[in-house]
């Protein structure tokens, strides 16, 4: 009593627990309802950045991302402050795409040409490798019937079906090269390319220096933000997922 | 048509046995029959509450058993006739009751009785499952603290899950001058979250405990206390009147009182 007679005295002010508890059971309640495991969340979390990041440059430190809920709806709320948007070019795209992702999408645009054509030849050669073999499984079968034994045939199909399984298992080793171990394959691309995506993990290293510099440039008031609201129902009846995107036309294009 | 009502809070001392007793008579008192199950076996209190603990003889594990008749195992309150209760077995055998039991337990009182309230077991585990099994309606008790609130909305999910839509809900134990001071959640703020049909504001009573020590439900008392007309409010609801909330103010205070809440800040 004495101590919060002080408090009064000296105006100590305390702040009424009923705001706070009301926030608080907000907050974990939007998160009993979605019963979204909290890894599951945060590689939410990662992947709308990393997919917002492509087309925006994110102020990572007052990003915003969190689950609230409303009349037994939950909703995510995203609040990702902006601070400049990217030229759309491809290879500032690519950037931020996660490395395996990089190596399946980036690969097939930013390898060039040669590797391209080595597939393309390799299938065509496979193919007429396959042809060829078919033809002779053909010709073999007319004269297996009238000349060879049973054992010859057993032994020659044998041989046969394992070239083709080695043919058609060479180009998905090649491919898995190429998309796995791209300086393996093309040098020259792949040199191109692995130190890029190594200097533009967006969690690990430093921002790039161009934006960085372009950052100085613009002011911070002119930050935008970008609002996400995505409505989870909870009930049995609605299952799908509302986006409302017409709020943010932009977002659109 | 008989009501199916199962009251119920997700969170164990919020005051659903208190509920459960309290409504079952007022709405025997209002002229309805009543039976009164007690689905919290193993614990059963509901009993006590009513003060009817010597005359048991019989519970709901021998009428499945089929040791005995159903008629034999309701125990008849004498103050009131119109309300019956079957108690739950207090030694428990965990496999004896399915949920498959009590719904047909519950749908069988349904053709004697107008309301069939069920006393559910604190918890979210099998003890739950079993008393909504046979429920058509839910009363959901929670009091205005953020655990209460939390398993509440959890029940809440849950009684939808099961295909209970029909979801009504008692506020217990406000407590009107702390709402005032804001350090309590008030009625609406709870209501904001969980966005369920409000049938009830019982405020926090002493005289609670007093007719917990006697056996004697709140709403049989001569002299109602503020609980008492509280709980025959949410009985008129039930029976679809329109009945107002009570309006839960801060009993005025004296000068020293008002002296000694304005050094504590209770203002």
């Amino acid at each position: 009593m004495i101590s919060t007679l002080l408090d009064r005295l000296f105006q100590r002010s305390n702040v009424p627990s009923g705001a706070k508890v009301k926030q608080r059971l907000k907050f974990i309640l939007a998160h009993d309802r979605a019963a979204i495991e909290p890894q599951v969340f945060d590689n939410m979390r990662n992947e709308i950045m990393r997919v917002v990041s492509k087309y925006v440059e994110l102020d990572e430190g007052s990003l915003d991302i969190r689950l609230e809920s409303d009349k037994r709806m939950t909703a995510l709320i995203a609040n990702l402050p902006i601070r400049m948007v990217r030229e759309q070019l491809p290879d500032l795209i690519s950037l931020f795409d996660e490395p395996n992702d990089d190596a399946s999408s980036g690969n097939i645009t930013q390898l060039d040409s040669s590797a391209l054509e080595m597939d393309l030849s390799a299938e065509a050669a496979l193919d007429a490798i396959a042809a060829k073999e078919k033809l002779e499984t053909i010709d073999n079968k007319v004269d297996e019937a009238s000349l060879e034994s049973p054992d010859m045939v057993a032994e020659r199909t044998a041989e046969i079906s394992h070239k083709l399984r080695a043919a058609a298992n060479k180009p998905l080793i090649d491919r898995s090269n190429d998309n796995g171990d791209r300086d393996l394959v093309a040098p020259t691309s792949g040199l191109l390319v692995i130190p890029i995506v190594a200097q533009c993990d967006p969690a690990e290293n430093s921002p790039l220096p161009s934006p960085s510099l372009l950052d100085d440039l613009i002011e911070q008031d002119q930050s935008d933000q970008l609002e996400l609201s995505l409505d989870i129902p909870i009930s049995l009846e609605s299952q799908e997922v509302v986006i409302y995107q017409d709020q943010f036309p932009d977002l659109d294009n | 048509m008989s009501r199916i009502i199962v009251v119920t809070s997700g969170k164990g001392g919020v005051g659903k046995t208190t509920s459960s007793a309290n409504l079952g008579m007022a709405l025997a008192k209002l002229g309805r029959k009543v039976v009164l199950v007690d689905a919290d076996f193993g614990l059963r209190n509901l009993d006590l509450l009513l003060g009817l603990e010597n005359r048991i003889v019989y519970t709901a594990l021998e009428v499945i058993a089929r040791e005995c008749k159903l008629d034999q195992a309701l125990v008849k309150d004498k103050r009131q006739p119109n309300l019956s209760l079957l108690a739950a077995p207090q030694t428990r055998n965990k496999t004896a009751i399915t949920a498959a039991h009590m719904k047909a337990l519950v749908e069988v009182l349904g053709r004697y009785f107008d309301y069939v309230l069920i006393d559910c077991p604190a918890g979210i585990e099998s003890g739950f499952q079993n008393a909504i099994a046979g429920a058509k309606e839910a009363i959901v008790v929670t009091t205005p603290e953020i655990s209460a609130v939390r398993d509440a909305d959890r029940v809440v999910g849950l009684l939808e899950a099961n295909r209970i839509t029909d979801i009504k809900l008692i506020v217990n134990r406000i407590r009107p001058a702390m709402v005032k001071n804001n350090d309590m959640m008030s009625v609406e703020d709870v209501l904001d979250i969980l966005s369920v049909k409000l049938i009830g504001v019982i405020p926090d009573d002493e005289q609670v405990i007093v007719s917990t020590n006697k056996g004697e439900p709140l709403v049989l008392s001569d002299k109602l206390s503020q609980a008492g007309i509280a709980y025959e409010n949410v009985a008129k609801r039930l029976e679809g009147k329109e009945v107002e909330f009570l309006q839960l103010e801060a009993p005025p205070k004296g000068f020293f009182a008002k002296l000694s809440s304005w050094i504590t800040g209770n203002s």
